[in-house]
């Protein structure tokens, strides 16, 4: 007979690092409040009788959010045997609310106090026992980080799983006790005793789920509302408001006897890293240094030696001397091309990025686990709210720079459908782990391998996201009022080196097993399609642009000459990125190998692509590159990513609009860079047609983000 | 006057919470309620959030949401 | 037919190799996607947004 014990607690609290501590298992946990929305559940490490449930973090059981209804409905229906509730003792007063809530429930409740060695250190007192004996249930100390407390909160909590729950105790005023006294009468009296108290202050509060839950007979009902009436009318004030103000009231005595802060308005550490980082003047600039840094180190500097290494010496030479020798002599010609030049140079071509990415995810795991990225969503709060999204949007973004995938799911956090539906549509905007090969590749082929190139990617990838929300925002189908954004800034801490390097491995890892699959198997269908085609007949062929890939990507690069790269070439790697981005590369690794030739290292490859890019766009080699690579960032991502916008928007049309959208713009944008960039370096003769298209493009999209929007309820309710 | 009018650097006391439904809730929630005081830390970039510090700690609110706590 | 593996041993050897490889990966995908492993590498009870995804638990 197992003993289930569920741990509730606010946002940011530690809960999940304290479930990954005692399940020991491996939950991912993101430093940015909010992002547990499921219970998760395992068994206690040396104790597997014992299951323990993690819920998500919930700041009061109001019927408002799906996290809140999550956890209460799990507690009502679940009846788990104890409850954890796990408090920040660094933000008592607030964390303490919700304990108020969680004892009415009628579960025996132990209170594990976190973050204690935060709390020592800034030398603030928390009396345990006095806490203990005013919310009459046992209180322990732990430090989910450090370690400590755990094992006697878990004894603590089976032990009271065994035992009854604490006496309510009464703390509200006459008035609402009074009201209270009435409705366990009228309506919860059937219930065992200690559920009652629970149920009676929601019916006062006037909770509607609890209300339709427990089919209250109208006439039961409307003497009960007498009752909330008029202790509302004595008090002057809604009856909501009342148990909410109350409670703080009682948790303010409490922590009068309890808990004494040190330094009372003095500035934490975090408070004055705050100060700078998310300062009026600093704030932005302080990012986007951040973000540049950042790419700039991944791909440039560190990244790019090690990266060169891999492609020239690894890939370069290494493994084609070892199948030379080995192979090349024994194989038919076409077995050999099979490995060489298809399979090799296909996947060879993606994993040499594999450093840069290696150091970019180090860079984002200590970001994010230092917790800078929620004073990111802080900043970033304005911009998002002048077209009506909240900073709630800024979380997809955040988990996009890994995948896509996980990036578009995490729009579910957004209640409002407009707001989620924009959110899905722009999240795969910012360049994904998948998009960097593309990235370092045309940076090292056409820029030299600047790092600038490569943080731009990323600035575009977010402006082009907010150019979208504004855009769209102004048109009917998403107009409507900004969602509400009240959010909490969790205590910044030195990133773990631990769990700095768990996310980068796990996200390495997952890049090099795509490559292994998916990817592999793309070049070995690519090389067929490469090397077959009609020459004299049907065969393998001697030019590669007779090959069959040739003559389907000739059908259709023509749409490309506008933007500086309609051959087939490249019209034929930008579709293999469907399957998945890093094809791109892989396609174009393939290609300047075709038939063994050149290619030997990487730079001959960066030369070979350079060379074609120059004659496909006269001479712009550089800018037709930017352009290609923008078009790719941008247009629609792969099909797993589209899978998971499917699966979101659960409707084939927003589908079909978000792909339109998306490669609509990228195509746009792509256009006027290239377009307006001839015109800078004075060649506008050749391109008179794709000019005057790129004018008209950008008169649109500057009336879309200029006009007035009538939509605009930016000015919220006021009573 | 309402917590949207306080300058950097002011303390204040709420008097009442306008709004409705799930924002008022989540406001109160967080902390906010009649008779609580609430210091004006700062502006964020572009003015907007406004971060202030209610009951020992760190909250940050937009503007908009703002005006519906009266203060004094 | 001795004669012919004899002299082509290493084409045989490494078209096998390759058959089997792509079996493989095949295969893994597969069972990728009956497990509910997605692109990410990852199932979805271990991803913390799970809940949203599957809301009738």
């Amino acid at each position: 007979m197992g003993i289930r014990i569920a741990l509730a607690g606010n946002p940011n609290s530690g809960k999940t690092t304290l479930f990954n501590l005692l399940t020991g298992s491996n939950q991912y946990v993101g430093n940015w409040p909010g992002v547990t929305v499921e219970k998760k559940e395992g068994k206690i490490k040396n104790n597997q009788d014992v299951t323990l449930t993690d819920l998500p973090g919930i700041y009061s059981l109001s019927p408002y959010t799906t996290e809140e209804i999550v956890a209460r409905d799990y507690l009502i229906d679940e009846k788990p045997d104890a409850i954890i509730n796990i408090v920040d003792g660094t933000n008592l007063e607030r964390n303490l609310y919700l304990t108020t809530q969680i004892i009415e429930l009628g579960i025996p409740v132990v209170i594990a106090i976190n973050m204690m060695d935060i709390v020592n250190k800034n030398g603030d007192i928390i009396d345990i026992e006095a806490l203990s004996g005013q919310l009459l249930c046992p209180v322990v100390e732990i430090s989910a980080l450090k370690g400590t407390g755990i094992d006697e909160v878990v004894e603590m909590a089976i032990e009271i799983a065994k035992g009854d729950p604490a006496p309510i105790k009464h703390n509200f005023s006459g008035e609402v006790e009074h009201a209270l006294a009435h409705i366990e009468e009228a309506v919860v009296h059937d219930m065992p005793p200690e559920k009652q108290r629970w149920y009676s202050v929601k019916i006062f509060e006037g909770d509607k789920r609890v209300i339709e839950q427990l089919k209250i007979p109208p006439d039961v009902l409307s003497h009960i509302r007498e009752d909330i009436e008029l202790a509302e009318k004595e008090l002057d004030d809604d009856a909501e408001s009342i148990i909410i103000n109350e409670r703080y009231v009682y948790i303010t005595k409490i922590t009068e006897k309890c808990y004494k802060k040190a330094h009372k308005g003095k500035l934490s550490t975090s408070d004055k890293i705050d100060r700078v980082v998310t300062s009026r003047i600093f704030g932005l600039p302080i990012f986007a240094a951040i973000m540049f840094f950042v790419y700039y180190i991944a791909m440039q500097t560190i990244g790019k030696g090690a990266t060169d290494w891999v492609n020239d010496v690894l890939f370069g030479d290494w493994i084609p001397s070892l199948l030379e020798r080995f192979l090349e002599p024994s194989l038919p010609a076409w077995l050999y091309g099979l490995i060489n030049d298809g399979i090799v140079a296909g996947v060879g071509s993606v994993l040499g990025f594999v450093p840069q990415l290696l150091v970019l995810f180090v860079m984002l795991a200590i970001l994010e686990d230092c917790g800078y990225m929620s004073r990111v969503a802080f900043v970033m709060d304005r911009i998002f709210r002048h077209f009506g999204l909240s900073g709630k949007s800024f979380i997809p973004m955040l988990i996009g720079t890994g995948c896509g995938v996980p990036g578009i799911m995490a729009s579910r956090t957004i209640e409002n459908e407009k707001d989620r539906r924009m959110t899905v549509i722009t999240t795969t905007f910012i360049p994904c782990s998948a998009k960097l090969p593309i990235i370092g590749f045309i940076a090292g082929a056409l820029f030299g391998g600047s790092g600038l190139v490569a943080a731009s990617a990323y600035f575009i990838g977010v402006a082009a996201i907010i150019v979208s929300g504004i855009m769209l925002k102004k048109t009917k189908r998403f107009a409507g009022k900004p969602s509400p954004f009240v959010m909490e800034l969790p205590a910044y801490h030195l990133p773990t080196v631990g769990t700095v390097f768990h996310s980068t491995w796990e996200r390495g890892w997952s890049f090099i097993r795509k490559a292994l699959t998916i990817i592999l198997l793309s070049t070995i269908v690519l090389w067929f399609l490469l090397n077959f085609g009609f020459e004299n007949g049907f065969g393998m062929v001697e030019d590669v642009d007779n090959s069959l890939i040739a003559k389907v990507g000739n059908a259709f690069s023509w749409i490309f000459i506008p933007l500086g790269w309609g051959n087939w070439k490249t019209a034929v790697a930008a579709v293999t990125g469907l399957i998945a981005k890093e094809n791109v590369v892989s396609t174009f690794g393939q290609l300047y190998h075709f038939g063994g030739e050149l290619a030997e290292n990487g730079d001959e490859l960066w030369t070979a692509l350079s060379n074609d890019f120059n004659s496909f766009s006269g001479g712009h080699a550089a800018l037709a590159g930017y352009s290609y690579l923008l078009f790719n960032l941008l247009c629609a991502p792969c099909f797993a990513a589209i899978g998971a916008i499917r699966r979101e928007m659960n409707s084939a049309k927003w589908t079909w609009f978000a792909i339109g959208y998306q490669c609509g713009f990228a195509y746009l944008i792509s256009l006027m860079v290239y377009q307006f960039g001839c015109l800078f370096t004075g060649d506008y003769k050749s391109h008179i047609i794709g000019l005057v298209a790129a004018v008209v493009a950008l008169a649109g999209m500057c009336y879309f983000l200029f006009r007035k929007n009538k939509y605009n309820e930016n000015h919220l309710l006021t009573k | 006057m309402t917590l949207r009018d306080v300058r950097i650097g002011k303390t204040c006391k709420v008097t009442k919470v306008h709004g409705e439904g799930a924002l008022r809730r989540r406001i109160m929630d967080m902390g906010i309620t009649k008779g609580v005081e609430i210091y004006v830390r700062k502006y964020a970039p572009l003015g907007d959030p406004i971060e202030i510090n209610v009951r020992n700690y760190e909250l940050s609110i937009r503007k908009a949401d703002a005006e519906l706590i009266e203060v004094e | 037919m001795l004669e012919f593996i004899r002299a082509n041993y290493v084409t045989i050897i490494t078209l096998v190799i390759l058959v089997a490889v792509i079996t493989a990966v095949i295969v893994k995908l597969i069972k990728d996607k009956k497990k509910g492993i997605g692109s990410c590498g990852h199932k979805c009870c271990d991803c913390p947004m799970s809940g949203q995804c599957h809301l009738n638990s």
